[in-house]
């Protein structure tokens, strides 16, 4: 009880953290409270990791008061000095709030069976230790070393005895389980392990508010938020300590704010999606896919809309990528000053892969991802539903601005087949089979919030209303 | 702002749930079902603490065996590990656990797990958690 007190309150005061930027930034409130909390949440994480990238690159020690007193005092200092300005000047929420009262009985067991499932991944999580392959060899080896030394210590990243456990890897859960140890006083894993379930909270409200946002109603977010967090291996991966949840979190995050400002062109999407994109680039190698999308993402849309003066497009991509290197630069550089590179994707397996016999291995990869959409022990119908979306909803998914994150999905999803044709795992026992049974599945969790996004936007129940966004 | 009552519910959603709803069900209550056991050590396991917890994820044999090794390795030791699968689970686990005592090719101790009669040259017995079990020390200086 204790470890799961200490996990609160470290990550809560982190979460007020974000939750002040964001207040900060929503001028015409846009978000909703709750929305508003987990978007926080994402937010303040990210800010923290960054900072303490910061603190490295200075030299400085990863205290608690420290990393906290700077963050916290930066962001009340700014939320004091903007609040009283525009609250003279608040505008309604956009999105309608989730009413506890007149609840339909459907609308009911979606309440329940959200908590249940809640619930139980918050259990699971407190009460199992470290123990998950990458849990303890990627994140929690490094979380613990972080944590014993104060800073990241170069001396362990660079040591070739622990090269097979990704020295070059994004350090955001690391760095936060350290921050979580440091704040609880000890190697209290249950205190740390908190932060994935809090992803998986994250993931489901996000889903909510993004499908509020465009007129859905209030059991249809419920049913689509259900269907996401019951989805087994989306649960179960946000108790075992790896950080695909989290990066599910940010990809979504990134994707659907990316899409709310390519349809309402409100400045405070455009800055959250580009915060979450560099967050996610920030937890693991794979956010670097969305950064890229991302940037392209901008760039289509900026050359599509002639009606914007040409001067304001080109401020807008160059703020953009500002933000990006501003969050990027402090762990790249660390990353290059260390000489550190990836074993899976670095120049030599690029010239080594891009063979025609390298196509040999579709076949094994077509399959394996196969069994994952025809595999409802993991993932019950979410791929076939995603399926029966594209092919049936066409006029929603394909002919509204609803395409461009169904392009990004699909992007990735591309990206991701692109990396199992060119691994260099290529001799049996570790082979091209070896890699997809041991890593594929897990990246699917990267596009699931925003697969079910498209779920819901395709099978959704539109309310009768104008909503002014 | 109120909800529009609306009590129908879409043919889609009607399929999806019909669906859906048995699979998450029978996923969620299958493994209770068949050991239901499980709840009873879950919810134990939330009262106890970190080290039963521990033991209860490791496995009792393994756990004793890495706090064995934890108690008797000077802190900040080279240490290799003899007896754990390359590829296994539990070589992960031990890293994570003994760490700050860190891994090296040319260790000063040898970790030896389940490998009753193993050897190696110039290594001396240096702790013994049964003949199975036990620490190596090298008679040779770590080569730093």
């Amino acid at each position: 009880m204790t470890d799961i007190l200490l996990g609160l309150a470290s990550l809560g005061l982190v979460t007020l953290i974000g939750y002040l930027a964001l207040l900060t930034l929503d001028q015409h409130r846009l978000l909703g409270s709750v929305e508003r909390l987990a978007l926080g949440y994402g937010a303040g994480v990210g800010l923290l990791v960054w900072e303490m990238l910061i603190f490295q690159a200075l030299g400085f020690s990863f205290g608690v008061p420290a990393l906290l007193g700077s963050l916290l005092g930066i962001s009340a200092l700014v939320f004091l000095v903007v609040m009283p300005r525009r609250s003279r000047d608040r505008s309604p929420e956009a999105i309608p709030r989730l009413a506890a009262a007149h609840l339909q009985p459907l609308e009911w067991f979606f309440v329940a069976a959200l908590v249940l499932e809640a619930s139980s991944v918050f259990f699971r999580a407190s009460f199992r230790p470290m123990e998950a392959y990458d849990a303890v060899s990627n994140w929690g080896l490094k979380g613990k070393a972080i944590w014993l030394a104060g800073n990241i210590p170069t001396s362990f990243l660079q040591n070739p005895n622990y090269e097979v456990f990704h020295p070059d890897y994004p350090l955001l859960v690391p760095l936060l389980e350290s921050y979580v140890y440091r704040f609880a006083g000890g190697l209290r894993e249950g205190s740390a392990k908190l932060m994935f379930p809090l992803f998986l909270a994250g993931c489901a409200v996000t889903l909510f508010a993004a499908l509020r946002r465009p007129g859905q109603t209030r059991r249809s977010c419920l049913l689509f938020s259900f269907l996401l967090i019951s989805i087994p291996y989306f649960s179960e991966h946000a108790t075992n300590g790896y950080a695909d949840v989290i990066l599910g979190f940010y990809f979504c995050a990134g994707t659907l704010y990316l899409y709310f400002w390519q349809i309402t062109g409100e400045t405070l999407f455009f800055v959250l999606s580009t915060l979450f994109a560099g967050f996610a680039a920030l937890t693991k190698n794979e956010g670097l896919l969305l950064v890229g999308i991302y940037l392209i993402w901008i760039t289509a849309l900026l050359l599509w809309r002639t009606d914007v003066p040409f001067r304001n497009r080109i401020a807008t991509l160059g703020i953009s990528c500002c933000l990006l290197a501003a969050l990027l630069m402090p762990w790249y550089l660390f990353k290059a000053s260390l000489g550190l590179r990836n074993d899976v994707i670095n120049s030599e397996a690029i010239k080594a892969g891009l063979k025609w016999s390298g196509i040999s291995r579709l076949g094994p990869i077509l399959y394996h991802f196969q069994t994952q959409v025809f595999g409802p022990k993991n993932w019950n119908l979410v791929w076939m539903l995603f399926a029966a979306a594209v092919c049936l909803r066409q006029k929603v998914l394909l002919r509204t601005p609803a395409v461009s994150v169904l392009l990004a999905t699909v992007a990735v999803l591309i990206a991701y087949v692109g990396v199992y044709l060119i691994t260099p795992y290529s001799v049996a026992p570790f082979d091209v089979t070896w890699h997809l049974r041991t890593s594929a599945s897990r990246l699917l969790l990267h596009v699931l919030p925003q697969v079910v996004f498209l779920i819901g936007l395709a099978f959704g129940e539109v309310e009768d209303r104008d909503l002014d966004v | 702002m109120a909800e529009k009552p609306t009590r129908v519910v879409p043919v889609a959603w009607r399929f999806i749930l019909a669906l859906w709803i048995p699979i998450w069900a029978f996923f969620l209550g299958w493994p209770l079902f068949k050991n239901p056991s499980i709840l009873v050590q879950s919810l134990s396991l939330l009262r106890a603490d970190a080290e039963t917890r521990r033991a209860w994820a490791y496995g009792e044999g393994f756990d004793t065996f890495l706090r064995f090794c934890k108690s008797r390795l000077p802190e900040g030791s080279r240490f290799r590990l003899v007896g754990v699968d390359y590829g296994s689970i539990d070589k992960v686990r031990a890293y994570y656990f003994l760490y700050p005592s860190i891994v090296d090719e040319h260790a000063e101790f040898i970790l030896v797990y389940q490998t009753p009669g193993y050897r190696y040259d110039n290594t001396s017995l240096y702790a013994l958690l049964n003949p199975g079990c036990f620490i190596l020390r090298s008679a040779q200086p770590a080569i730093p």
